[in-house]
Parts: C-alpha cells; sequence; structure tokens
C-alpha cells in the first residue's frame, strides 16, 4: 500500500492503518530496534510502541516520508530503553560496540566538561559527511544511525567484511581529525 | 564529549543524507511493488520535462533546470492547546532540491535513479542467489558495485543500457584519498597543481577527497582570507559531462534563498545561490561542471562573500585521466612519507632523557591552554632505583634505560579503552579515573610495566568487577571476559580500600624544579591551588560558594576560561561544580546560569534544563527547547527525564514557555578571583 493511503487510514482513525504500518515497515523498524537491543521481545515492544506512537501523533502530523518519521521514533524510543536497561551494557550487541568503536573520534584527550554544544557538534558531523564520498558515507550512517553490523552492511553494500571495518575505521579517524580541526574535541 | 553524546548526535544529521543511507541500506530487501507502466511514464515524464528545460536554458544558468526532484522532511505537525486554539511553531523545515552535478546533462542520472527507487529483483532463482547472502555481488565488476550501487546483473545491463542510450561512458575507478596527508595525491595523479587561482594557492589548504578514472574529482579545502584570517570550508566537484556521475547534491528550499548569476573577472559566467545555510556556486563549462559548496553554518554569509570566493577557484583546472600505475605509486609514496615522518616524529620524542622529552611534548602543544596542562611527576614506581616520569596528560609512564627514555606504560597501548586521570595510593597501586565515565583501574607496578589488579565500571547505575584489561582486537576495543556484577557498596569498599597520596607534581614548563605538593585538609583548595599552579591565565579564574542542596553546606562553583589558541582567543568556561571524593576528581557538571532557590539551568539557544543537587547528584527537574519542527517542548516536572525520546513531551506555545523560563529567575553570583580563595 502507499504510504499516502496508510496515512489517511490514520487520519481515518481505522485500525488498519497499524496493520498496514507493520506490513510494510515491521521489519524496518524491528531492525532498527533490534540492532539496539538485541532481544527480540524487547524489540518487538519497541516496534509495537512506534505504532501506538504513530497513532498518537498522526493527525495532526502527515509525515512526508513515513519511514523516516518512523525510523526516528523506534531509534529515540530503543535508545531511550537501552539507556535505562542496565542489561544491555552487560550482553553486548551493536549500541556497545558501535559507543565502543566511536571512542576512536572522541579519544582519550582531556576536553573540559561539556565544552562542546550539541549543535555545533551536528553542524560539524554534517559538514564532515558532506566531504566523504556518497558510499562511505551511506557506510558510517548505516552502522552508527542504523546501528547495523558490520557483516550485513557487507551485504547490503557488496563490499567484503574487511573492507567495511576498514572504511569505518577510516571514516571514524577522519571524523576525528575534522573535530579536532573545529576544536571540538 | 562522550561516546554517547556522539551517538546521539549523529541521531540528528540532515535527512537527505538518512534518506541516501536508508537506500543503500534497502539495497537486499524488497520493496513493495510499483506497476512497470507507472514507471515507465513517470520516467519518462521527468526524462521529457528534463529535454524542455534542457533546450529553454542553453546560456543561463539556473537552479530550477538542476534540479532533479525535492526532498521533503517530515511534514511539520500541527498542535493545539487545550483549548483548541492553534499552537504557531516558531519555524518551519524547508524541503531540499536534489541537484544535478552534471549541469543539464542529466537525464541519464534522473532514470538510473529512477530506476534504483522502484527496483525489486526478479524472483528468478538467479536473482535470489544474487540477493542471498554470499559473494555474488562481490563477483560484479567492482565499479558497477562500489560506484554504482549494483548488486545484480540485472542492474547492472539496465545501467549500461541507460549509459549507452545517452552516449555516455561509466566511471571505471573511485580513488579515495582518506587521509589528508593523501590530499596531494589527488593533484598529483590528476596532474594539477591546484584549484585555485595563483594568489590563492598559498592561502588554500587541501584536505582529503576523491577522484575518478575519468578525472572526475571531488576536493574538500580550507581558504584562509589574508585580511581577516578566517578560515571558510569549501568543496569542489568537477564533473566531466560525457560520463554518468552517480552522485548529486541538495540545495535547502528556504524562504530567503537567493540565486543570481554572476560572471568572474575572467569572464566564467557562474550560478551563484545562497540558501540560507550554505553557499553554492555552479559553473558549467563545455566539458565539464562544476559545482562548489561553500560552508556558511559558522556565520551569516552575503552575496558579495559568496561573488568573493567564487573569484578564488580557477574555472579553466584541467585534469588529466589519471594513470593506475602512478596512483599507486603516490599513494604508496605518501602513506611511505607519512610513516616515516611519522616514525622520526616518535623517536625524536624518546631519543634523549626526561628533559628532551618534555621539552619536545612541550614544542607540540597545541594550545596554551594544551601545554598549561602538562603536568608531571618524578617517581620511582617498582623500586628499582630508577624514578619514572609520569606525563598526566599523555597518560603514559616514562623509564629511563641507559639515559634514554623508554616507554613503561602506554594507556593507548597498554589500558586500550581507558582514559583518565593518574593517582597514586599509599600501598603503590596506580589508579586511572576513568575521565569520561565513572570507572577506576587499579595497577600494580612490575619491573616492565603496569599489571591490573582490578577495575570497578558503572554504567546506568550497574557497577561490573573486571580482572582483566579491556583488549584490542584489530582496531575495535573488547570487554574484558572476566567480568563480575555487584553492588554499588561492594564497588565502594574496593574504591575506599585504597587511599591515595600526594606524590608531588609539577608543570613541564618548569621542569627541573621541585615537585610541589598540596597539603591542604580541604579538597576543594587543593584543586584551587592546583590551578593557580597550572595555568597561565589563572589571575582570570573566579570562585563563588553556594548553598545548592538548602541545608546551609557550601558548593564551590568555578569559572575558568581557557586559552584556545596561540593567537590567544580564550573560550569562556561556564560555571561548573566538580565533585571529589577522597582526594579522587568525581563529577564535573557544567550550567549555565544559577536560578533562585539553588536551581541550575544548562542553556543554549533554545534549549533550557533545570536540575537541583541532591547529594552529589544533579537532578534533572524540568525541560524545554525549540524542536526541529519549531514547537516549544516541556518535560513537565515527575516525568522520567532522562530519555532523549520526545513522545511524552508536551506541546506549549512560545508564551507558556517564556512563563515557565521566567519561573526560574535568574540570580547573579558573587564571583571572587581564585588567588583569595583561603587556602587551608
Amino acid at each position: 500500500m502507499e504510504d499516502s493511503r496508510i496515512v489517511e487510514l490514520y487520519f481515518e482513525r481505522s485500525e488498519q492503518a497499524i496493520a498496514e504500518t507493520d506490513r510494510k515497515y515491521g521489519p524496518y523498524c524491528y531492525s532498527i530496534a533490534y540492532n539496539i537491543l538485541t532481544n527480540q521481545e524487547d524489540a518487538q515492544e519497541c516496534v509495537s510502541d512506534t505504532y501506538y506512537a504513530a497513532w498518537n501523533r498522526i493527525p495532526p502530523t502527515r509525515p512526508g516520508l513515513l519511514s523516516a518519521f518512523l525510523g526516528k521514533i523506534t531509534r529515540h524510543i530503543s535508545i531511550d530503553r537501552w539507556r535505562r536497561s542496565t542489561a544491555y551494557k552487560r550482553t553486548g550487541g551493536q549500541m556497545t560496540l558501535a559507543l565502543d568503536e566511536l571512542g576512536d573520534v572522541t579519544g582519550p584527550e582531556e576536553t573540559p566538561e561539556d565544552s562542546v554544544s550539541r549543535k555545533e557538534l551536528v553542524c560539524a558531523i554534517n559538514r564532515f559527511l558532506l566531504t566523504i564520498p556518497k558510499t562511505e558515507r551511506g557506510v558510517f550512517l548505516c552502522r552508527y544511525w542504523y546501528l547495523d553490523d558490520i557483516e550485513t552492511i557487507g551485504e547490503k553494500t557488496g563490499l567484503t567484511r574487511g573492507n567495511v571495518s576498514t572504511m569505518l575505521s577510516r571514516t571514524r579517524k577522519k571524523l576525528r581529525q575534522a573535530l579536532k580541526k573545529e576544536g571540538l574535541l | 564529549m562522550t561516546r554517547m553524546y556522539l551517538l546521539d548526535a549523529i541521531g540528528d544529521v540532515r535527512g537527505d543524507f538518512l534518506l541516501e543511507a536508508r537506500q543503500l541500506r534497502e539495497g537486499r530487501t524488497k520493496k513493495g511493488p510499483r506497476p512497470r507502466r507507472k514507471l515507465l511514464l513517470i520516467a519518462a515524464v521527468i526524462a521529457l520535462s528534463l529535454l524542455l528545460v534542457g533546450c529553454a536554458v542553453a546560456y543561463v544558468l539556473q537552479l530550477r533546470d538542476l534540479t532533479l526532484g525535492t526532498i521533503s522532511r517530515e511534514n511539520v505537525p500541527t498542535y493545539y492547546d487545550e483549548e483548541g486554539n492553534l499552537i504557531p511553531t516558531e519555524a518551519s523545515a524547508a524541503p531540499r532540491s536534489i541537484v544535478s552535478l552534471q549541469g543539464a546533462n542529466q537525464q541519464a542520472y534522473a532514470e538510473w535513479s529512477e530506476f534504483l527507487k522502484s527496483y525489486q529483483p526478479k524472483e528468478t532463482a538467479a536473482a535470489q542467489l544474487e540477493t542471498s547472502k554470499g559473494a555474488s555481488a562481490e563477483a560484479l565488476p567492482e565499479n558497477y558495485r562500489d560506484i554504482y550501487s549494483c548488486y545484480t546483473s540485472e542492474m547492472v545491463v539496465t545501467l549500461q543500457n541507460i549509459a549507452e542510450k545517452y552516449g555516455l561512458n561509466l566511471l571505471k575507478k573511485e580513488y579515495a584519498c582518506t587521509y589528508d596527508y593523501e590530499a596531494d595525491v589527488l593533484l598529483q595523479s590528476l596532474h594539477l597543481d591546484g584549484v585555485v587561482k595563483a594568489d590563492w594557492m598559498e592561502k588554500c589548504r587541501y584536505l582529503h577527497g576523491y577522484f575518478f578514472d575519468n578525472g572526475s574529482f571531488s576536493l574538500p579545502m580550507e581558504l584562509t582570507a589574508e585580511e581577516s584570517g578566517e578560515t571558510v570550508f569549501a568543496k569542489m566537484d568537477y564533473v566531466r559531462k560525457d560520463c554518468l556521475y552517480p552522485y548529486t547534491t541538495t540545495v535547502a528550499m528556504t524562504q530567503t534563498l537567493r540565486e543570481w548569476n554572476y560572471t568572474t573577472r575572467d569572464g566564467m559566467a557562474l550560478l551563484l545561490v545562497l540558501d540560507g545555510e550554505n553557499g553554492h556556486i555552479f559553473a558549467d563549462r563545455a566539458d565539464a561542471f562544476f559545482h562548489i559548496y561553500v560552508d556558511a553554518s559558522r556565520r551569516e554569509m552575503q552575496p558579495e562573500d559568496l561573488e568573493r570566493i567564487a573569484e578564488c577557484f580557477d574555472y579553466a583546472v584541467a585534469p588529466q585521466t589519471p594513470s593506475s600505475a602512478e596512483v599507486t605509486q603516490f599513494f604508496a609514496q605518501a602513506q611511505k612519507d607519512y610513516e616515516a615522518s611519522q616514525e622520526s616524529r616518535q623517536q625524536a620524542l624518546y631519543s634523549g632523557g626526561y628533559g628532551a622529552y618534555v621539552a619536545r611534548r612541550l614544542e607540540r602543544a597545541d594550545s596554551p591552554y594544551c601545554r598549561d596542562n602538562m603536568l608531571y611527576s618524578l617517581l620511582d614506581l617498582n623500586g628499582d632505583g630508577i624514578e619514572e616520569l609520569i606525563d598526566y596528560q599523555a597518560l603514559q609512564i616514562l623509564t629511563l634505560k641507559d639515559g634514554q627514555c623508554t616507554v613503561y606504560f602506554d594507556s593507548l597501548r597498554d589500558a586500550p579503552g581507558v582514559s583518565g586521570l593518574f593517582y597514586f595510593c599509599q600501598d603503590g597501586t596506580v589508579l586511572i579515573r576513568g575521565m569520561f565515565d565513572n570507572s577506576y583501574w587499579y595497577y600494580r607496578p612490575g619491573a616492565d610495566g603496569l599489571e591490573l589488579i582490578q577495575a570497578v565500571d558503572e554504567k546506568l547505575g550497574s557497577w561490573t568487577l573486571y580482572r582483566e584489561p579491556k583488549h584490542l582486537e584489530g582496531e575495535r576495543i573488547l570487554e574484558p571476559e572476566d567480568k563480575q556484577a555487584i553492588t554499588k557498596e561492594e564497588a565502594y569498599a574496593i574504591i575506599d580500600s585504597y587511599s591515595v597520596r600526594d606524590v608531588g607534581i609539577q608543570s613541564m614548563k618548569r621542569f627541573g624544579e621541585p615537585l610541589k605538593t598540596y597539603p591542604y585538609r580541604d579538597e576543594n583548595a587543593v584543586f584551587i591551588a592546583k590551578m593557580l599552579d597550572k595555568y597561565e591565565n589563572s589571575e582570570d579564574f573566579v570562585y563563588t560558594l553556594e548553598d545548592l542542596r538548602g541545608d546551609g553546606s557550601q558548593v564551590l562553583i568555578v569559572r575558568i576560561p581557557y586559552v584556545a589558541d596561540w593567537e590567544g582567543n580564550v573560550r569562556e568556561g561556564s560555571p561548573q561544580i566538580y565533585g571529589f571524593r577522597n582526594g579522587i576528581r568525581g563529577t564535573v557538571f557544567s550550567f549555565d546560569y544559577l536560578c533562585e532557590g539553588g536551581v541550575l539551568c544548562q542553556r543554549e539557544d533554545d534549549y533550557y534544563e533545570f536540575y537541583r543537587m541532591e547529594g552529589d547528584e544533579f537532578v534533572s527537574i524540568e525541560k524545554l527547547f525549540v524542536d526541529e519542527n519549531g514547537y516549544w517542548m516541556r518535560r513537565t516536572p515527575g516525568q522520567d527525564l532522562n530519555t532523549s525520546g520526545r513522545l511524552d513531551y508536551q506541546v506549549i506555545t512560545r508564551e507558556q514557555a517564556r512563563e515557565i523560563i521566567a519561573s526560574y529567575p535568574e540570580t547573579g553570583m558573587n564571583w571572587k578571583p581564585f588567588a583569595l580563595y583561603p587556602l587551608q
């Protein structure tokens, strides 16, 4: 079903909206939640919470890009849950790994705490992402936005696992260089 | 900056990047089928409209002629208050235009892009094999896979057909200059001296970039204006028109968008665009198309600024097609030169005694703040009669062998994933207190280095005991396998079982002078005295004591501006509260202003978060901010405030937001110079 029709179902307050959302975007939202939580039940709950949130937000919201709308909600909910739960840190998962990897960017140097504003940081990341090839940018966001594991990124891009790891490692180093250059590290 | 903070910030990257990533991500997943006839119709309409547009604008470049489509951000939602009145937004999100990097020669890309959007692999056994987990995509020619994101042979054939239909070549090889030290490889390989005019050569610093076998390239750079010393980030895309170029750019379709034609002093006709976010320069040459992105996010750019920048570039550049052998050689040489320079830099650091080491460390300081922060101690850690040099900033310990420095402990090498501050305990144990997390790593000094005894680490309220260090696998830091969940009480029993001692410390700037000790009972006094000794601008540091808990106890608040560069530019520090426990630094809390009743406010533009101090903890009590759609959002007291999700936020009017903010009236702080603090 086309997105616009699904959105109409929400506006009509038809419960079919949830069924159609689940049919079309269930796997997409589940993959985002599962990558963060690595637990089927919790991921499924986050997906359900996403539908509930969408149901409450549409109307009045009329999302232009339903997938982005749902994806952002799922990411927020899942990261919230990850933060609240103490169990996930012990069981690893892509969040833990991705956070570890991002240690390459933040580095060990002492910086005055809270000296970097979020807005400044987002602008700097956006500027940096512009400087790298599209494929590299996509791979970076698959890893650190979608929290996809390296093997999956390899499958999706046709790159080998080693290529993806090397590309990510280089991107992190470049990001570190870029943030240092901007005085953010 | 913490890793979580960075991961969170990545969540807010530009929407078009996200869409692009999703396309990549869904490369192999099934999509909802779209009727083929409809697809053809769409493709035909796009192709026709582009053809018509192309004919009409042969000589005058306009943004609309370069536009391939629009990316709309989520529609701005509408909210009503309890009385049914519309809540107005502060701002609205602008859609972005996808803009061709091939000038008017863009039909082929439009057709390919439309194919990609609707492509669904055939359900044949062969296609299934191709789309299944395996190496078949790797069997496709590298350029189809890596440059054009093909993952089935069906896509390869379609791409070939489109290229043939429009008489275009396909790019065969992409070369990425990953590091800044490889930036010259691009210029060398394309036989270019640069891409700016001669008088700008010295003021331009090229960064990493990428280029293709046909000479097309993308090259980021920093341009520094001589008069103002201001640096502007720019990126030039040079695209040969005889190829099917797979990348596009985007322009924000804001209300303040301005586009105009401009002719440079040497006669190059340009299209200049200021979209309220950034600047764009487009140049259409017979054989190639230029797009130059100019970053204007740091300060608002005026048309004359963009025109001045446009004059810097050489639009006559003629990159030659690179020879693969030459490119390989240039990359190898760049790597070799870089490794040699790093090696000699590293060797130079340790070739000599401690005095030479310290002198070189000081030479390499990035800023006065960094230099002032270089402290050392001398201490015979392992009782072999040789004093080790403790480098606090590098988190490194050196010892001497035959009068030469040698590394005894290097946190990057010996304790991956641990970063923090050194402390030395009464029983000889060395402690590293995590700076970005709540961890404590205890080491026993051995003959040749530190050996981990144990570590306790708190994350999200849970404590873990480690008995082995984190380790590296490739470039990844892995958690120790031998770990055990413990209670907070058990963790503090371990932490409190060690007692730190004052081993004496000295600034590297005063190497050779006696080490200083700080024998004060008041931990705040120790902190203040150290800061006074450490920083050259410490006369500008101020403190105040406030009753934040409402129980009469005084909490030390400091404000420490730091000198960020050698030009003497100072970054004003926020008020900060440093926590200490048994001589060990704990939490550092930064805020922006103090409100009546001991409430602390963190504020940044339209973001306000209010905290109370309870014990040694800082508890968030209310949060307000303007979201990406321009609405004021509020987290009310009593709700779980430790989440980043916005689902439970209440939408309020600007007036309500102002009322709430005003209900926390700011109160002044009685700042005094550090020198007036009673040291006892």
